[in-house]
């Protein structure tokens, strides 16, 4: 009878131990999922809105930048062609027909000098948001052109090189590059204060490549990671908008030396199926 | 019949499942198309059958048991088909085809093979283990999908976790069905009632939780002549 009484006991253990364990490994399972899970799409929701806020920046950025591209024009025509296209009116005025002959020509003259000056500038205004190079003959022509350009002002030494540039880009990725590698240049000779400036162009893995070099002040990715995020450095943040519009990268670095910062540039070539993603 | 709390839960167990028959029934032109909710009302359906003819039909002992045994196959191949149609992967679809095959093939010769004279703990503690295993693949692969909402708000994960619930809570008592005392078998029984009972509970909130989802609710904030 007492054995009996113990087996029974036994079993009750083991029954309510068991049921007991395997309730618990079952909801503590499911609970775990349950947490797991939110914890994983709560970080996703975390990482979407940081993007999101990154995106924001970057349009802001485009937006000043566009403004304040307006706001030039607008001071150049306003500021320049504006008087002298006044200034030619004057020269020819009504009252032009009652002058003697000679006073007519020197009006006509002036007149003349003033126009042609304004057509230049209206040139220049065209160059400058479209250059002629780089439309007519390419990348290549119009980096080598700036930079020439540079190395001629005296104050610094530039240079560029194209080692495997047969096969173009299209047109909207050259110009997207050609405006990153002027805002690069820009930046270099504005903050840098180097000696010189090279560039080179390589093709690896089916991209191209464009390394900038510089021996002045520099920055590296995570400084260039900083400053796109914050409220500062909107030329930088336009480099990160348009890359991305040509689904390239850019990577600030020492070099090896350590004596030189370098700037890489890689625009995946062309897909024939592909288009840009404006 | 005393009154006490392991009766109330056997009363329960009876009266449940015409919860969910009254949901389906409610909510019928929703969950038509619904296979998930098709099978849970199947499978209360069948059980009340069974419950009913056990109680009211004098079947005899053998035959009781055999009905039973069917019952388990017939409650695998439920809970099975409700899991297999909320798993994205082919692979682990195509496994739980051949393990059921494997399953059936088994229980057939099992049930040809015994003679009964208790409940069929055997092929009940390899399905349990089965839907188990496919259970915890299902919310493994739920976990992995996080582009879709969160788990609990979707109805299938209600339905399995209540199978889950049931199937890990009576594990122990069917798994010992066939070697302890029928005396002391009748006095733990109620425990399969209790989570019989959980498991219906699950599955009508399953319920609830498609019918929330189900409802567009994109005029939820319009307000006339303002919006």
């Amino acid at each position: 009878m007492y054995l009996l009484q113990a087996s029974t006991n036994g079993i009750s253990v083991v029954l309510f131990m068991g049921t007991l364990g395997m309730l618990v490994l079952t909801i503590g399972l499911i609970l775990f999922i349950i947490f797991h899970q939110r914890k994983v799409i709560r970080y996703q929701l975390k990482l979407q809105q940081l993007e999101q806020e990154q995106q924001k920046i970057l349009l802001n950025a485009s937006i000043r930048l566009q403004e304040e591209e307006r706001q030039r024009l607008a001071a150049d025509l306003h500021d320049d062609a504006g008087p002298l296209l006044a200034t030619a009116r004057l020269y020819l005025n009504e009252n032009l027909v009652n002058q003697d002959k000679a006073t007519q020509l020197q009006s006509i003259y002036q007149a003349r000098q003033i126009l042609d000056d304004t057509i230049q500038l209206i040139r220049n205004i065209s160059h400058s948001l479209m250059p002629p190079t780089l439309k007519n003959f390419g990348l290549e022509s119009a980096v080598n052109d700036m930079f020439q350009k540079i190395s001629g002002s005296g104050q610094i030494n530039a240079s560029s090189r194209f080692h495997e540039y047969k096969d173009r880009l299209k047109p909207e990725k050259e110009l997207i590059v050609y405006r990153v590698v002027q805002e690069l240049v820009n930046n270099i000779l504005k903050h840098s204060n180097s000696s010189f400036i090279h560039l080179t162009q390589n093709m690896q893995n089916g991209s191209c490549l464009l390394r900038v070099h510089h021996d002045g002040r520099g920055i590296v990715q995570t400084d260039f990671e900083k400053l796109n995020k914050s409220n500062i450095g909107l030329g930088l943040k336009n480099i990160s908008s348009r890359l991305k519009v040509a689904h390239g990268n850019i990577l600030f670095e020492k070099d090896a030396s350590q004596t030189y910062y370098k700037v890489t540039i890689e625009i995946p070539r062309d897909d024939p199926y592909e288009s840009l993603a404006v | 019949m005393a009154k006490t709390i392991e009766n109330l839960f056997v009363i329960l167990h009876f009266s449940v499942n015409a919860l969910i028959i009254l949901l389906f029934i409610l909510h019928y032109r929703r969950v038509k198309h619904e296979k998930a909710f098709l099978a849970i009302t199947l499978y209360c359906f069948i059980e009340s059958l069974l419950n009913l003819s056990s109680k009211y039909v004098g079947l005899g002992f053998t035959l009781t048991l055999y009905i039973w045994s069917t019952f388990t196959f017939v409650e695998y191949l439920i809970f099975t088909y409700v899991i297999w149609i909320t798993l994205k992967s082919r692979s682990v679809r195509r496994i739980m085809l051949y393990t059921s095959i494997a399953f059936i093939v088994f229980t057939t010769i099992y049930n040809i093979a015994t003679n009964f004279r208790s409940i069929d703990s055997i092929p009940i503690g390899v399905e349990t283990i089965l839907i188990l295993l496919f259970s915890f693949y299902y919310l493994y692969e739920q976990m992995n999908d996080t582009v879709s909402l969160f788990i609990y708000s979707k109805s299938h994960f209600w339905i399995i976790i209540g199978i889950m619930i049931y199937l890990a809570g009576s594990f122990f008592i069917f798994i010992l069905g066939n070697v302890i005392d029928t005396r002391l078998l009748i006095q733990y029984w109620f425990v399969t009632n209790v989570f019989y009972v959980l498991m219906i509970i699950l599955f009508a909130i399953s319920f609830f939780v498609y019918d929330r989802s189900s409802k567009p609710n994109i005029h939820k904030n319009l307000r006339p002549y303002l919006n």
